[in-house]
């Protein structure tokens, strides 16, 4: 496998890790019956690479991994495995290959410039990933929130004999907050505030989104949505070619959407990192590129 | 020190495998593979079904669901709000191919979310063959409804998506196969769900499909209010009991006004529609009518007050739609049909009512069969000797409107009755309503669970307070009860903890598996 393949595979992989293979055929789980044995080996966890949480103390342990159609080991090959997660049980876990590579050396090394947490290695990644489908990403501050100006026109206009009930559990309660911006790291650099929408509704389906209000300042990584008022004169998000659509608005709808500055987390690392890059070098790249670079 | 002692709880009975052993080299035998399962004189078992190497997790695991595999009881599927532990795409089902005694999860449904996994979901297995069927809110793409199956639910392949629709919410799933005819041996399934894509207020619908195993399983969707409500809609709940003769009943609820703060005080008929022919005939849902407007649809209660408020109400929960029906599954027994719904019937409560039909339908008990105050989710089944069961969780202790106190407890409750009259009250589950606190959203137990019967046992699935403290689960008490936590756990100390068995993990809300034998 070229490095180029690799790091592909890191890039769909939740778990990646150094490993030897110890048994051919064979599973860590009662739950994989005998028959479903053919592609499963057992193998131990020798370094980790990149890892959700969950898989971070398995350094020593077995772990199932279910074989790629026609991707082939053998006892005691020591091997870089690119995997996701099949069963979490109760003694171990199953992963699936995506694909493997003979063990690099200074493998952690090359693999990420944090080879000490692998955790942080993937959480950097998948924000990383999160970024670079935004529309905009700026640190700035709320500086007030509010109901939506035409559904507030709605409600007001609305006679106590035909008062709409709520449609559904799900329904999101729109909010809007302002938001005054310090920096821009993606978007339109001239612009000094944007209104961001945002669900208010304590509903689950929402319970990932920033519930934003004043005072609340750190990084905004926003995503356009075109919405407009449904019949029950509430906003809405709706598909761009429905009726009644108004406008695309900025959203946050993913707790990766928000992130305080006093929160250590990836966002942090990325624009404080970039900054000092940009503060060093004068360059005015763009600020996509630069969070590339970190 | 705690993980071993939770390694120890979480295996089954060496009994017990050992009995399973013997099953399933005896040939012929009468008794289900479910039947070995128990440990000699268990009666009801209850296993939390978080699995140990997810002992770390405090997520808000509500709104649970359940099936069992009519051609292999030891093959179970159940599902909640809960996030897959490794952040990917997909969402987890818990599966278990040991009767319940032990679950793993296995994430296999698209379109998860890193907070709650899926949106809302609902699974059955095929009545003929291990083919598993989900009916979800997309956890990627709000509202989005996916019709799911899968082949093999302990395979890593993500779920095959059937059909797909946006603005919709609250599928759920039912699946049967014909006594005879045309529907015999097909997968016939319905999902009783809200379509939103109507400006009328007819929004409860019925997806169906009479071959759901082959192709894309060709689902029709039919919407089964005849009456328009253009400033409201159906209540969120709609559900669908099938018989193998082919009669479907639904229930739903139909707007009729709305007042007060934003509408949410509504006033609603509940309504049951009845089917034939697993609704392939012309006019599908239209045989049973109402003498007060020769409309398809009996109302069974008119009138009545649902309010729909979508807060912390009753103890940290939200209330607005609680419905449930069940057919007697009995062969030339479709005529008896159970229906239980929730509304108010004072100032500040949410009561459950439960009333029963015996000619199809067109008449019901004029009054309650049991009613339930402050109470919610409720599930209906009926097993092979005819004995309905009612599980539901009520809210107990002093009543305030969005304030829970140490004195308030949620308790899981499984009434069983042969005649409708006289009752037995399993209280499965009895915890403080004041924790966790209800940080993790709305809603705190859920808008729904499950309960089925296989032959004559009841199974069902519920969400609390995951304490591990034998006390709070009283029908699980020893001799004849057996509770399980698979996370780990000291019942002494009432503690949990992490994988590493030292560090302390709070409580939060998880799903528990429940089998009550007959």
């Amino acid at each position: 496998m070229n490095s180029s393949r690799a790091e592909e595979l890191a890039g769909q992989a939740r778990f990646v890790f150094n490993g030897t293979v110890k048994k051919l055929k064979a599973a860590t789980l009662p739950e994989i019956k005998k028959k479903d044995r053919e592609r499963t080996i057992i193998v131990r966890v020798d370094q980790i690479l990149h890892a959700p949480p969950i898989f971070t103390n398995r350094v020593g342990q077995d772990v199932t991994v279910q074989l790629k159609k026609g991707e082939k080991v053998s006892v005691g090959q020591q091997a870089e495995f690119y995997t996701n997660s099949w069963l979490i049980g109760n003694e171990s876990v199953a992963l699936v290959s995506l694909g493997h590579r003979a063990v690099q050396k200074a493998s952690a090394a090359t693999f990420s410039a944090t080879p000490a947490d692998p955790v942080r290695t993937l959480a950097t990644r998948d924000m990383q990933v999160h970024v670079d489908n935004a529309d905009m990403v700026c640190s700035g501050r709320v500086t007030s929130v509010r109901m939506p100006e035409e559904e507030l026109n709605t409600l007001s206009a609305e006679s106590s004999a035909n008062v709409h009930p709520p449609l559904s559990e799900h329904d999101p309660n729109w909010q809007e907050a302002v938001v005054e911006i310090d920096d821009m790291h993606k978007g339109p650099t001239e612009k000094k505030s944007v209104v961001v929408r945002f669900p208010s509704s304590k509903d689950r389906m929402w319970a990932d989104a920033p519930k934003f209000r004043p005072g609340q300042s750190g990084y905004f990584v926003l995503h356009k949505a075109p919405m407009g008022i449904n019949a029950q004169g509430k906003v809405a998000a709706m598909a761009a070619d429905t009726i009644g659509v108004q406008d695309e608005y900025y959203t946050a709808l993913h707790e990766d959407d928000f992130q305080p500055f006093e929160h250590q987390g990836p966002l942090n690392e990325m624009f404080t990192s970039a900054k000092v890059s940009d503060d060093e070098s004068g360059a005015k790249d763009d600020a996509k590129d630069v969070v590339h670079q970190a | 020190m705690p993980a071993k002692k939770t390694k120890k709880k979480a295996k089954p009975p060496t009994a017990t495998k050992k009995a399973a052993k013997k099953m399933a080299s005896k040939k012929g035998s009468r008794k289900s593979p479910a039947d070995l399962v128990l440990a000699a004189g268990v009666k009801v078992l209850i296993v939390n079904i978080i699995p140990r190497q997810m002992s770390f997790e405090t997520n808000n695991d509500s709104e649970p669901n359940l099936d069992v595999s009519p051609t292999n009881p030891l093959h179970m599927v159940a599902s909640a709000f809960t996030p897959d532990p490794t952040g990917s795409t997909n969402a987890p089902i818990f599966i278990s191919t040991n009767g319940g005694m032990t679950w793993t999860i296995n994430s296999i449904v698209p379109g998860g979310n890193k907070r709650t996994g899926t949106g809302d979901i609902t699974l059955r297995f095929s009545r003929t063959t291990d083919k598993l069927y989900a009916a979800i809110l997309r956890g990627d793409v709000r509202l989005r409804m996916n019709i799911l199956r899968t082949d093999n639910f302990a395979s890593p392949a993500t779920m095959t998506v059937l059909g797909s629709r946006d603005r919709m919410d609250q599928p759920y799933v039912q699946t049967m196969t014909g006594s005879g005819g045309a529907g015999a041996a097909k997968d016939i399934v319905f999902i009783g769900d809200n379509d939103f894509n109507t400006t009328d207020g007819r929004t409860a619908t019925l997806d169906f499909s009479n071959n759901a195993a082959t192709g894309n399983g060709s689902f029709a969707n039919t919407r089964i209010d005849p009456r328009t409500a253009p400033f409201g809609a159906n209540a969120p709940s709609i559900r669908a009991a099938i018989h193998s003769d082919g009669t479907v009943y639904a229930a739903f609820m139909h707007f009729l006004s709305a007042e007060g703060p934003g509408g949410a005080f509504i006033q609603r008929d509940i309504v049951v529609v009845r089917d034939d022919e697993f609704g392939v005939g012309p006019n599908p849902f239209t045989a049973l009518k109402d003498s007060s407007n020769n409309l398809a649809g009996r109302i069974v209660a008119p009138n009545r007050l649902v309010p729909f408020i979508n807060d912390a109400f009753m103890g940290q929960e939200r209330i607005g739609s609680s419905m449930s029906i069940a057919v007697d599954p009995r062969p030339s027994q479709s005529s008896t049909v159970y229906l239980a719904w929730a509304d108010r019937v004072g100032q500040n409560d949410y009561t459950l009512h439960l009333r029963r039909s015996t000619d199809r339908g067109v008449n019901w008990s004029s009054s309650d069969l049991l009613t339930i105050t402050n109470a919610t989710n409720p599930a209906l089944a009926i097993n092979s000797d005819g004995k309905i069961g009612f599980l539901c969780q009520q809210y107990t202790g002093p009543f305030t409107p969005f304030q829970v106190t140490a004195a308030n407890h949620w308790e899981t409750h499984l009434r069983r009755s042969t005649d409708g009259i006289s009752w037995d009250d399993l209280v499965l589950c009895r915890t403080p309503a004041n924790v966790p606190s209800g940080k993790g959203g709305l809603p705190y137990l859920g808008d729904y669970l499950h309960l089925l019967t296989v032959g004559s046992d009841f199974f069902g699935i519920f969400s609390a307070n995951n304490t591990p403290d034998p006390a709070n689960f009283p029908a699980a008490q020893p001799p004849n009860g057996q509770l399980v936590f698979q996370r780990n756990h000291d019942f002494n100390t009432q503690k949990l903890f992490d994988i590493n068995g030292t560090t302390r993990i709070d409580p939060s809300i998880d799903p528990f598996f429940f089998r009550v034998t007959e």
